[in-house]
């Protein structure tokens, strides 16, 4: 079975979805100034006439959570197929919505994916190696709960280490390739400015960090880096999900710009 | 307006006194079953800890220090905050909220929506209290959690203080709880993933890091900063004793002391200074409140503040003064 490849998106530009591809995806999992606005959502329906567009959305602040929502209310009565959430509010008045799939994003699901200071693995029976993988995945009372919800998709990423996936009826998988979710800076470290010895607010943001690579985060203490994108700490990996045994309703791939 | 409590966390029997005479109202804290225990490794949590000087010794120990907590009018509640519980763990956790009512705590702090939704239905009435770990940033988020049970919000740290006023005047039907001292975290923690298993409790994101430009570049001037500050901070040395009285008037109920497993003559440090600024908190700040602030944290730490370590580091920011700089 074919699956179906989404590519990140920026805003930046509009083009047609690259040949090969089978959707695009617009917004943040970490950051509301990384949101289309309602008039790029208008637009960028117009402009893609075929494949599968996805709205990423983050957790949001109290004073920011309307925005988001009507953000997503727009799209729901266009061509969008797609809302990936991750906060709970946004969810809750989000998920009754007609005409377009709610998906659980990484940080809903809430996987532990960081590094620590040590790797157990070798040493954990099943059920923690379960837990550690895909533990959110065996949590029936929470699935039951984003069901009811209007969930029909999760975001997944990869684990530290390959463990089979459970078979979930009931659900349709997304799986990112090329790095996995590991934490969210509390501050936004691009906002930090050396003079104030403060953070700016985040309402005057304008976007600096998508005008940058990734940053490589090392450290003595683990091995490998991290990188920091925005306020998103991510870890690049390497596995080619094209070698995994994945389930028929893990049907589609996402991948990071970068990857 | 009712006065704001002091929560403080405690470990051990012999603490609970102490710390209730230093002017505490509540006390959290947690155990790990022996069954739990035994099944299941440090890092497969119960509550949010890994090690075990967090942990009460055992159910004994930790009955007895309820029931001395409710002897002198206090409250405790039991941390279940664990982000998820697989269903085979489930049947464990609800059988300690069980033992946790009959012991006589007063609540149950929880993070996992799946365990709220299945507390209620397995009959457990005690009153739920929202971990940071389930991220209620907004109200509309408070809302979806006060829908299933939950009465208290624990106050995510990365909100302002003009964020944590909006939120409580759009849900004012629950209380709310806010960090003070100790433990500010780089990153949100309901939405971090690093695995806290250091023996030296030095957790992933106070390990040195350093940054380049993946393109072989040198970092912005600004984000340098940003990691060397918190670097070069002790995380431990949170703080937001300044806004008190901002908090106070947003309609915050709780003030929170972090520090599961701290040493009992540090908590009680702790405890008496909030205790002492509380009683003499302004009705909004002022140079010699913010003046009283600075010089307890200088007593409470070594050292002055920064905003690495503010948990409200927009007070911090306008009322430095010209002359303050790092420590």
């Amino acid at each position: 079975m074919s699956l179906k490849r989404s590519h990140y998106y920026h805003l930046k530009g509009s083009t047609p979805i690259p040949e090969g591809w089978d959707g695009i995806r617009v917004g943040s999992e970490t950051c509301t100034r990384l949101l289309p606005t309602s008039r790029d959502i208008r637009r960028i329906s117009e402009e893609m006439d075929a494949g599968v567009l996805s709205l990423v959305t983050p957790v949001a602040g109290p004073d920011e959570v309307n925005d988001v929502l009507n953000i997503i209310l727009t799209s729901a009565g266009l061509r969008w197929n797609e809302v990936v959430v991750n906060d709970w509010g946004i969810l809750d008045a989000a998920g009754g919505l007609e005409g377009i799939q709610i998906t659980a994003g990484r940080l809903l699901m809430r996987f532990r994916r960081g590094p620590g200071a040590f790797d157990p693995w070798d040493e954990l029976d099943l059920s923690s190696r379960r837990y550690l993988a895909w533990g959110p995945l065996y949590d029936s009372p929470f699935l039951a709960l984003l069901k009811k919800k209007g969930v029909s998709r999760i975001e997944l990423d990869l684990p530290r280490h390959w463990f089979p996936l459970p078979d979930l009826n009931g659900f349709r998988f997304s799986l990112h390739r090329g790095t996995r979710l590991i934490s969210v800076s509390a501050a936004c470290p691009w906002l930090y400015d050396t003079e104030k010895r403060a953070w700016n607010p985040t309402a005057g943001c304008d976007r600096t960090c998508t005008g940058h690579s990734d940053m490589v985060m090392t450290s003595p203490a683990v091995d490998g880096s991290l990188l920091l994108r925005g306020r998103a700490v991510l870890e690049r990996v390497e596995v080619d999900t094209g070698e995994l045994k994945l389930p028929d309703n893990v049907d589609r791939i996402i991948f990071d710009p970068v990857s | 307006m009712k006065n704001p409590q002091i929560l403080v966390p405690v470990n051990a029997l012999d603490e609970v006194l102490p710390l209730l005479e230093a002017g505490a109202h509540w006390l959290y804290g947690g155990v790990l079953p022996r069954e739990w225990a035994d099944r299941f490794p440090w890092i497969v949590p119960l509550n949010q800890r890994t090690f075990e000087s967090a942990q009460f010794p055992s159910l004994a120990e930790l009955e007895k220090a309820i029931n001395r907590t409710r002897t002198k009018g206090r409250a405790f509640a039991l941390t279940l905050n664990a982000p998820y519980y697989m269903d085979e763990q489930v049947p464990l956790v609800v059988e300690l909220a069980r033992w946790a009512g009959r012991a006589g705590a007063e609540a149950l702090i929880v993070a996992d929506p799946g365990l709220i939704v299945t507390l209620r239905k397995e009959g457990v009435e005690l009153p739920l209290h929202l971990s940071t770990m389930g991220i209620a940033a907004n109200a509309r988020s408070v809302n979806f959690y006060a829908g299933h049970g939950i009465t208290r919000v624990i106050l995510p740290r990365f909100l302002s203080l003009a964020q944590i006023a909006t939120l409580i005047k759009a849900m004012p039907s629950v209380e709310y709880e806010a960090f003070i001292l100790v433990g500010k975290c780089p990153h949100i923690e309901g939405l971090c993933t690093f695995i806290h298993d250091s023996p030296d409790r030095r957790w992933p994101c106070e390990w040195p890091w350093d940054l380049a430009d993946e393109t072989g570049g040198h970092p912005p001037g600004n984000i340098s900063k940003h990691f060397a500050g918190i670097r070069e901070s002790d995380r431990r040395d949170g703080c937001g004793l300044c806004a008190l009285p901002a908090l106070k008037a947003a309609g915050v109920s709780i003030f929170k002391i972090v520090g599961r497993g701290a040493p009992l003559e540090r908590k009680l440090q702790l405890v008496r200074q909030l205790s002492r600024l509380m009683k003499e908190m302004p009705p909004e700040l002022d140079e010699t409140w913010l003046r009283m602030c600075k010089e307890s944290y200088r007593e409470l730490y070594g050292h002055r503040c920064s905003e690495h370590n503010c948990y409200y580091p927009e007070v911090y920011s306008e009322h430095r003064g010209p002359k303050e700089g790092c420590r």
